[in-house]
């Protein structure tokens, strides 16, 4: 990361722990979109390690049912690559 | 989408998202696809461009212009700043869930949940793992239509100027999904003027006139 780079990250990081909502909002619902993969790829995982959904619900500390709709109904991501 | 892409094609598209980049986008527009292909400079496409005054220093200081005037947003703090901000770091965690689970599954998973029904639970519409959102994508298939019309097997700059042409002059409608991803990348809710053709219109060119040009110049190149 260049020096520039840098003090960009600085002055938003200022501007996210102060008052500027916009920015704070902002990256707060990238992060929530960013959780939001990573849930998906551990629940294929955990579907394609033949993990149930009670199971994987119990984990995320959700009903079966939520989990069930959120993901159920297609073929779990596979591990590729 | 880019299977059909010849080399010079996916060099351009690379060039596309470096001017994206360099205008701090976290998009990728007709426009940035019109550099790419004043930067690239080689075939039938840089040569046109280069006729009708558009080499690739005119193209970026249009685009410069048109970021002036407002036509194009300013440089925007990217997701991988925003997140930066947080502590979090998006390369990062792209290449640790890389390692884990592959390069194609986190490309099906963050494409999964951006574009989850509601009856899942609506998706984010996207996430920081997508990449640039491509709002190119309507030139895209446009170019490939024109290398169909031509009878062309593979799709070249040259169509992808005839993609971009064909954009500015009917622009795709903005979907629901569209207007959301907009609203989340922090550009303008409704969408302007085709920066494409502002940027012709500014060098005192038409659309049909240039694509003439470049219809002409693929029959003078198959004679």
């Amino acid at each position: 990361m260049g020096e520039v780079d840098r003090d960009e990250v600085t002055t938003l990081a200022a501007a996210t722990t102060g008052t500027d909502p916009q920015a704070g909002l902002a990256a707060v619902a990238s992060l929530r979109a960013l959780v939001d993969v990573l849930e998906s790829l551990q629940v294929g995982n955990a579907r394609a390690s033949g993990w149930t959904w009670k199971m994987i619900a119990e984990r995320l500390g959700v009903s079966k049912q939520a989990v069930h709709q959120k993901y159920g109904g297609r073929p779990p991501i596979r591990r590729g690559g | 989408m880019f299977e059909r892409f010849t080399e010079p094609a996916r060099r351009v598209v690379e060039l596309a998202l470096d001017e994206s980049d360099r205008l701090g986008h976290g998009y990728l527009g007709a426009e940035h696809v019109l550099a790419g292909i004043a930067a690239h400079g080689g075939g039938p496409a840089a040569r046109v461009l280069r006729e009708a005054g558009l080499d690739a220093p005119a193209v970026l200081a249009g685009l410069d212009q048109l970021v002036s005037q407002g036509v194009l947003p300013h440089p925007q703090h990217g997701a991988a700043g925003l997140l930066g901000s947080l502590g979090v770091d998006v390369a990062a965690v792209r290449r640790a869930a890389e390692e884990n689970f592959g390069r194609p599954a986190v490309d099906e998973a963050a494409r999964r949940v951006s574009r989850r029904p509601w009856w899942r639970g609506r998706g984010p519409g996207w996430t920081p793992l997508c990449g640039k959102a491509l709002a190119a994508k309507q030139a895209f298939y446009l170019a490939s239509v024109a290398a169909d019309a031509l009878g062309h097997a593979s799709v070249g700059p040259e169509h992808l100027l005839l993609g971009v042409l064909g954009d500015a002059e009917a622009p795709a409608r903005w979907t629901r999904r569209t207007h959301r991803v907009a609203a989340q990348l922090g550009l303008p809710r409704q969408p302007g003027p085709h920066p494409a053709r502002v940027l012709l219109s500014a060098h005192g060119l038409t659309i049909v006139a240039l694509r003439e040009m470049m219809l002409a110049e693929l029959r003078a190149a198959s004679t």
